[in-house]
């Protein structure tokens, strides 16, 4: 009992949002007209044959025609079998191109989650414990410029910087070196930088001002008189602590980021991965696969809030799981 | 308790009984000897001295108080003595000697290694002194493992066993508790505990059942007092109530504004208080005539502390004398019974602060004396007794 | 002591201090509605009597022509005076002992001086400086003080020297491909990002502030619906919303706005929700209900300013992100082309990067700054107006 149903609660709660978020989705979508029917109507009157025909057949075509419900349907067995449809600009089916892209963006969003949450908590704690040293202030000098510079900007300068004048990471994206290649690693360096420096900063200040309150606790003292050395009292008894606060921080952070700036991180760097291909979908104009990109962004968010409520509610040993 | 696996920890104990008699320098010198301790703190309001140069000295298996209003550098001291005072801002003077090793001198492993083995402290809250995120039987087994090489399986036993012996009920199953799922009485059990992993000579007890509910305190006084002959360790108890102290102690210091006023045996400070502000104290206990008063006046700023005794703002005897210098050294005036207070010197009489004998303008003070007794041996209080005495002296002293 | 007691000492006459009508129009009320109004003439009169085409002011000779935005932000502007600086002018001893904690913190003073400079250059800037012309022939001149080889300008405004063209002070910042000058397209992106800057947190502020009260007082089933609606919300990644909106629908600055709101209320209302009810527990809240105040009394006068500071707080962390949004869009090529904002200014000089960099480097620090500014300004309020706070509205 306890935390299986409490998992289990927020899985169905999860579920629940996911339902909402597609059905808003669809309600868009049912709403407005659909570009490819548009397109085959201006085909048709541009070939001089007549619009009105062409939207009918296009429309039969998408399956348009069905009654609202039935299409409702249609589309949820569709989103939830992962029958997402055909990608017209790929030409291939769009769970494929997903799977592709998916494919490049892991390369960046796994060494750029990775860093974050090593060195962020790192360098907040031990920013607490040399609070108002010239070593805080650099930290702190550090985690704003971090966020405050705009990811896209600061990936163009550093392109501009390291690709056109020093020439030492290549400027175009090379999708043939090996995943584990020192090639790879160079071209996707700049990459990564941008976005941890990016999503290092809030995770740096909420670690420190947490674990500035962590470490004149009572229980420090406790840690102290019982003989553990300030290593481990750091180590344990004020990072242990800051994790619950951070864990509602981190999930929010990396998400925001990977939702936003991974696109335009993948845009300037041309890297091939789900935020460009989401672009791309959108300049093409190509339904499916923006749908497609959508909900795959979706479901990773609605998928990394639960984790971040079962994280919480597990690294918080006082939270009984009724309470939520 | 149980014998048969203490059989290592008698060892250990054999061990260290055998370290302490190599490096003691001489043979009567006490467990703990405190000389001129003074911790100052830089703050933006200037230097805040809040121990200023303190001397005591606690002896194997014995009690000493340190009593005093709050504010007056009690904790602080204690805290000072295994250096727990955070440095900077903290700055600690003086020589604490600890079987015969100044502690204040040491390099920080030496003194992390006196920290639990040597001397352990309970604290004055133990809603957070102990780290929430951990289980208690974590906090007690780290406490061990922390300054001993013992396996998981053998120091979560011993864990256990000291749950046990502080009277947490079924021990081996609230071993996996975490602090929130303990009651205060039980959480300052559990704190015990982990100030008796390491087998400590010398428990420091800071106000241990201040945060507590008067039933549970008595609970863990007794628990302390047990503990100590068992453990035969000294104790060092921070308190600001008399009533704790006149049941536990052997030896009383009484400490005002990071000074000593009065120190004694516990039959001293109680039979023939001499300081004015122990006088003061005593007569704030229920019956004795101030309870409703208290003393009046409060401490002076710690970081500008006033010429002379640092009670004479405060106190209704001062004369010129207590207002200069610094604070009067202390006057012997039986054996282990010092005060320091201008009356006990220079010939002066202290009968007048005393309040016996000499009528002239103190007859408050000697009848505070017969109240005292008065209040304690019938326990009512008379129509005289609720008089406040204060008012009644300063208006005799001026005159 | 007047003679004239109330029967019963814990009943007070509510009615003396709210007026009769259980209203009670304050001073700012009253002056924002009276400000308010003029502005809705001159909708009207802008929509009846004004040519789509024509000017707004085109009777007094001025060119600039408002749009539904202006008036938004017209008005934001209205109850940012009434509501925020004229409070601040009618409690002195409260203002200066906030000023006081605020000045101690250096960076935050200064950003507080740099958003001023935005927001007057926001508000003012389009008066007094022209609007950026296209001029071909003007194209990629370098900033004052430096350089381009005169092989990448049609033709030089300043001085050549060793065959490299010198900036002019009629373009400080230089010019782009297109011959704008940068300076200019800053000032006037300083319009937008204050317009966003205004409208959001007024719309953020609004939602979030009533949704969370509501919610508190409701209490029971209506609280629990109203808070798993805001988790919905909260989960829902705005920005691909929007892109999908602007997919289906196509989309400007006034749907941006309206649409990056609409998804940024639920943590305020969180917040205002909590607070709510830890302020209601209070000793004083209490005593207010005991003497027979109304629950929308309490609201107005304890709950609502007591989630002030810290409301304020947190839209000051929350507008940088807007502003970030916007300018990525932008630079996406997917925010409106025709808006002088930043992130188009940063998004028009991205292919002329390597020879005119000025053209993405300068709009893109005033950016940076200006973000930078907000969370140091967020950082310092947090200190200045709630210690308390601070832990809460970084989750």
């Amino acid at each position: 009992m306890g935390l299986p149903r409490y998992v289990a609660a927020r899985v169905v709660w999860a579920a629940v949002v996911s339902l909402v978020i597609v059905t808003i989705t669809f309600g868009l979508m049912a709403a407005a007209p659909n570009p490819a029917v548009q397109e085959a109507a201006t085909q048709a009157a541009l070939e001089g044959g007549d619009p009105e025909e062409a939207v009918e057949r296009e429309r039969e075509l998408r399956g348009l025609d069905e009654p609202l419900h039935v299409r409702y349907a249609d589309f949820l067995r569709g989103v939830y079998t992962l029958n997402w449809g055909w990608s017209d600009l790929q030409n291939r089916p769009v769970s494929e191109a997903l799977s592709e892209a998916l494919f490049y963006t892991a390369q960046y969003s796994v060494p750029w989650t990775v860093l974050t949450l090593l060195i962020g908590p790192l360098i907040g704690v031990y920013s607490a414990a040399n609070m108002y040293s010239w070593r805080d202030h650099l930290a702190t000098g550090v985690a704003f410029f971090g966020y405050a510079i705009p990811n896209f900007f600061f990936g163009i300068i550093l392109l501009l910087l390291f690709g056109v004048y020093l020439e030492w990471i290549p400027v175009v994206y090379n999708t043939d070196v090996a995943v584990f290649s020192l090639e790879n690693a160079r071209q996707l360096a700049i990459p990564v930088f941008v976005l941890v420096t990016g999503s290092i900063g809030a995770i740096m200040r909420v670690s420190r001002n947490e674990s500035a309150e962590f470490r004149n606790a009572d229980f420090m003292k406790t840690a102290k008189a019982k003989g553990v050395s300030p290593l481990r009292a750091y180590a344990y008894h004020v990072m242990r602590p800051t994790m619950v606060p951070l864990s509602t921080t981190v999930v929010g952070q990396l998400l925001a980021i990977f939702l936003g700036s991974s696109l335009l991180v993948e845009v300037v760097f041309g890297i091939p991965g789900l935020g460009r291909l989401t672009f791309d979908a959108l300049i093409a104009q190509d339904t499916n696969l923006v749908l497609g990109t959508t909900l795959l962004f979706t479901f990773v968010a609605v998928v990394g809030n639960l984790i971040e409520d079962i994280v919480f509610t597990v690294l918080d040993p006082r939270i009984s799981y009724d309470d939520r | 308790m149980s014998g048969t696996d203490r059989d290592p920890e008698v060892e250990a104990e054999a061990d260290l009984d055998a370290e302490t008699e190599a490096t003691a320098e001489g043979g009567d010198e006490p467990l703990l000897a405190v000389e001129g301790l003074r911790t100052t703190f830089e703050t933006d309001a200037g230097t805040l001295v809040a121990v200023d140069g303190i001397d005591f000295t606690v002896s194997e298996g014995e009690t000493v108080c340190l009593v005093g209003e709050s504010g007056s550098g009690k904790t602080v001291a204690t805290e000072s003595i295994t250096r727990l005072v955070d440095s900077p801002p903290g700055h600690i003077e003086g020589r604490v000697r600890f079987r015969g090793h100044d502690l204040l001198a040491m390099d920080a492993e030496a003194i992390r290694s006196v920290r639990g083995p040597g001397i352990a402290h309970v604290f004055q809250n133990p809603q957070d002194a102990l780290n929430h995120c951990y289980t208690v039987g974590w906090q007690i087994v780290e406490a061990i493992r922390v300054h001993e090489d013992v396996s998981e399986a053998a120091a979560r036993a011993r864990a256990v066993e000291l749950l046990d012996r502080v009277g947490i009920a079924n021990p081996s199953a609230r071993f996996d508790d975490y602090p929130h799922e303990f009651s205060g009485g039980q959480k300052q059990r559990v704190m015990i505990a982990v100030a008796l992993a390491g087998d400590p000579d010398l428990l420091v007890a800071d106000e241990p059942t201040t945060a507590l509910d008067v039933t549970v305190q008595a609970r863990i006084l007794e628990l302390l007092s047990e503990l100590q002959a068992e453990f035969g360790m000294g104790v060092l108890f921070v308190t600001h109530d008399l009533g704790v102290v006149a049941e536990i102690a052997d030896r009383v210091v009484v400490m005002y504004a990071g000074k000593v006023m009065e120190r004694g045996s516990v039959l001293d400070v109680f039979e023939r208080p001499s300081h004015p502000y122990t006088r003061a104290l005593l007569s704030c206990l229920p019956g004795r005539g101030n309870e409703v008063t208290g003393i009046e006046g409060s401490l002076p700023d710690p970081t500008a502390p006033p010429e002379g005794c640092r009670f004479a703002p405060r106190c209704e005897h001062a004369i010129g004398a207590c207002r200069r210098g610094e604070q009067p050294p202390e006057t012997e005036l039986t054996e282990g019974h010092g005060v320091s207070c201008v009356f006990y010197r220079d010939g002066r009489d202290p009968s007048v602060v005393r309040g016996n004998g000499n009528g002239n303008g103190s007859g408050d003070g000697s009848d505070a004396e017969t109240k005292r007794r008065d209040a304690s041996r019938n326990g009512s209080r008379s129509a005289d007794a609720s008089t406040p005495g204060t008012g009644g002296a300063e208006g005799s002293d001026g005159g | 002591m007047t003679s004239e007691k109330p029967d019963r000492f814990d009943r007070v006459d509510w009615s003396a201090y709210e007026g009769s009508g259980g209203v009670d129009p304050s001073v700012n009320t009253v002056g924002a509605i009276g400000t308010t109004l003029p502005l809705v003439a001159l909708f009207v009169y802008d929509r009846q009597f004004v040519g789509e085409r024509e000017a707004t002011f085109g009777a007094v000779g001025l060119e600039a022509d408002w749009s539904g935005l202006e008036y938004l932000f017209a008005f934001t502007l209205i109850l940012f005076v009434w509501y925020v600086l004229v409070p601040l002018y009618q409690n002195p001893r409260m203002t200066r002992y906030y000023w006081r904690e605020f000045t101690r913190n250096r960076p935050a003073v200064v950003s507080l001086g740099w958003l001023l400079v935005v927001f007057v250059g926001g508000l003012l800037g389009p008066l007094v400086v022209s609007a950026p012309e296209q001029s071909v022939l003007a194209g990629h001149q370098p900033p004052v003080y430096l350089s381009i080889d005169t092989a990448n300008v049609a033709q030089c405004l300043g001085e050549v020297r060793g065959g490299r063209c010198y900036g002019t002070w009629e373009y400080p910042l230089g010019t782009t491909r297109g011959g704008k000058g940068v300076f200019r397209s800053i000032v006037y992106g300083m319009r937008i990002s204050v317009q966003i800057a205004f409208i959001t947190t007024t719309i953020v502020a609004t939602i979030g502030i009533t949704f969370g009260t509501v919610s508190a007082y409701a209490g029971g089933w209506v609280d629990e619906a109203m808070m798993r609606f805001v988790d919905v919300v909260l989960s829902f990644p705005t920005l691909l919303m929007f892109l999908l909106i602007l997919y289906i629908y196509g989309a400007g600055l006034g749907m941006f706005i309206v649409v990056f709101s609409l998804f940024a209320w639920g943590g305020t209302a969180r917040y205002v929700r909590s607070k709510s009810l830890s302020v209601s527990e209070e000793t004083y809240v209490s005593a207010a209900r005991i003497s027979g105040a109304s629950t929308t009394r309490i609201v107005r006068r304890h709950v609502v300013p007591n989630t002030a500071s810290s409301i304020v707080t947190q839209l000051t962390l929350l507008v940088p992100g807007f502003l970030l949004a916007e300018a990525q869009l932008a630079f996406l090529g997917l925010g409106d082309t025709s808006l002088p904002s930043w992130g188009q200014l940063i998004a028009a000089g991205r292919s002329d990067l390597g020879f005119a960099p000025w053209i993405v480097v300068a709009p893109g620090i005033v950016l940076f700054l200006t973000i930078l500014a907000f969370n140091f300004l967020g950082d310092a309020l947090l200190d200045a107006l709630d210690p308390e706070a601070a832990a809460e509205v970084e989750r």
